[in-house]
Order: C-alpha cells, then structure tokens, then sequence
C-alpha cells in the first residue's frame, strides 16, 4: 500500500464517521436550550401567579434546578465533543494499524499481530 | 551504526506502540440502560396523558398506582446507570486543566457520565409532582411545570446513551 494510499483510506474512514455526527451534537444543543428556555418561562410563570408565589424556598431550590440543568448541558456537550475525538482517534489507529499489520504480514514470517480491543 | 539504526528506530517503535492503543473516553453503551428508560419514559407520558383532565377529573387515588410504577422503574434505570463504571482516560481528563472549568460542579468519575444525575432528577420531578397532587389540586399550570421539569432530564438521557452507542 502506498502511504498517499494510506492518507486516503484514513481521510475517507474519518468523514465516514464523523460526517452527521457533528449535527446531532447540534441538533442536541438546540433541543436542550429549547427545554431550559421552556423551564424557564414557566418557572417565572408559577413564581408570579402559581405555586411558587408565596414560596420563597421552593424557589430558590427550583432556580438550582435550572442552574445545574445548565451545568449538565456544558457537560453533555464536552462529552459529545470527546466521543468524536474518541471516534476519531479510533478510526485512524485501526486504519494505521490493518495497514501495518498487511505490511508486517506480506514481509515477515512472523505471526500478524492482532489489533487490541479498546 | 547499531547506535544509529535504534536512534531512526525509536520513531517507528513509538508510532508502532502509538497506533496500537485504541481509546474510550466516555462509558459504553448499555441496551439494558436505554431500554429501561425509554419504558420509564413512555409509562411517565402515560401518566401525564391520564393527567390532562386535571384538576377537574384528577383524583390522586387514580393514578397513584401509575405514580408508583414510573418512579420505580427510573429507580431501576438509575441503579444500573450508577453501577456503569466511566473509563481511567475519561476519568483523568476530568482532573486535567483542560475540563477543570466543565467538571468543577462534579467528581471525576461523574463530569462524563451524566445519564445517571438526568435519571435522578427525572425521577425527582415525578416525585415532587405525586407529592404535589397528593397535598391538594393539582393546578393545569402547575402540571405543565412539573412536566417541563420532567422533559429536560428525561429527554437528555434519552440522547446521551444514545450518543454513547459509537
């Protein structure tokens, strides 16, 4: 296998699984503000004129709620973010890893070396 | 020479080993756990949908049992999603100073592993609303609250197991 070779089996494998991935992570975040900005909306809605009128305590503990609803999606988010790397990462290492091992396994009488499991 | 062939080897060596390790940043998916919250999910619209007649037709008695079923069966989801360990390498980027910022309101083993906090405040939601409709009326704004408050977790675990699917 030529190395050009090589950097296009990597290319091709990478956008074959990256490519949509990028808009889910999109489409999640959206989604996600959407329900916190609904969340909020109502929150303000029952502190005017519902059950958290009167309820100082309550209220505080459902802003909370909000506030780590917020921390959460910057976390989900990351993690989204990571698992590309991670997928990335990965579809690069098997196709580096298959094109040594036909190398090794064309040149050598050694034994092909077996690709190791995540 | 046998000093500078292992000098232009080493490079090879560590492209060899480099290319070798395959990683996991995030915890794996689990069939069991998306499963489990997809039925958790549906019996809690059930609910809600058992609720619109609120708060004219919407004695609690009706629907404590349906209460109950859907806040056992996150109780499930969440057990099995807190048992799910998260990777070593998602673990030490949690510490490093890169996600210092993103895993500060979290342990470690928790920042990239968030399907077990949406479980619980999902089934926390559900809790407050039972609590709320067994004291007294259960107000329609009151309701539309309580099920956004539901929807945001609920939703969220949804996606993000799925994500974990690669």
């Amino acid at each position: 296998m030529e190395p050009s070779d090589l950097a296009s089996n990597i290319l091709g494998k990478l956008k074959a699984e990256l490519s949509g991935d990028l808009n889910k992570i999109d489409a999640f975040f959206r989604a996600r503000v959407e329900n916190l900005c609904g969340l909020a909306v109502a929150l303000g809605r029952e502190r005017r004129e519902g059950f958290l009128k009167d309820d100082d305590a309550a209220f505080e503990e459902e802003l909370e709620y909000l506030r780590k609803g917020a921390h959460l999606l910057a976390r989900d988010v990351t993690t989204m973010v990571l698992i590309e790397a991670e997928k990335a990462w990965n579809a690069v290492v098997s196709e580096i890893w298959d094109a040594l091992n036909s190398i090794i396994g064309a040149a050598s009488p050694l034994p092909v070396p077996i690709r190791p499991a995540p | 020479m046998y000093l500078r062939a292992l000098f232009h080897g080493i490079p090879g060596l560590f492209f060899w080993l480099f290319s070798a390790c395959s990683i996991q940043i995030a915890p794996s998916f689990d069939q069991a756990i998306y499963d489990k919250i997809l039925a958790s999910h549906e019996q809690a619209l059930v609910l809600f949908s058992g609720l619109s007649g609120c708060p004219s037709d919407c004695a609690f008695s009706t629907h404590a049992a349906r209460y109950d079923a859907v806040i056992a069966s996150y109780a499930v989801a969440l057990t099995r999603a807190q048992a799910r360990p998260t990777p070593v390498l998602g673990v030490r980027l949690a510490k490093s100073e890169a996600l210092e910022k993103v895993c500060k309101t979290s342990t470690p083993e928790q920042c990239l592993n968030t399907v077990p906090e949406y479980l619980e405040r999902a089934r926390d939601s559900l809790v407050k609303l039972r609590d709320r409709h067994r004291s007294g009326v259960l107000a329609p704004g009151t309701l539309d609250y309580f099920i956004k408050r539901y929807l945001l977790p609920a939703q969220s675990a949804l996606a993000i197991e799925g994500a974990l699917k690669r």
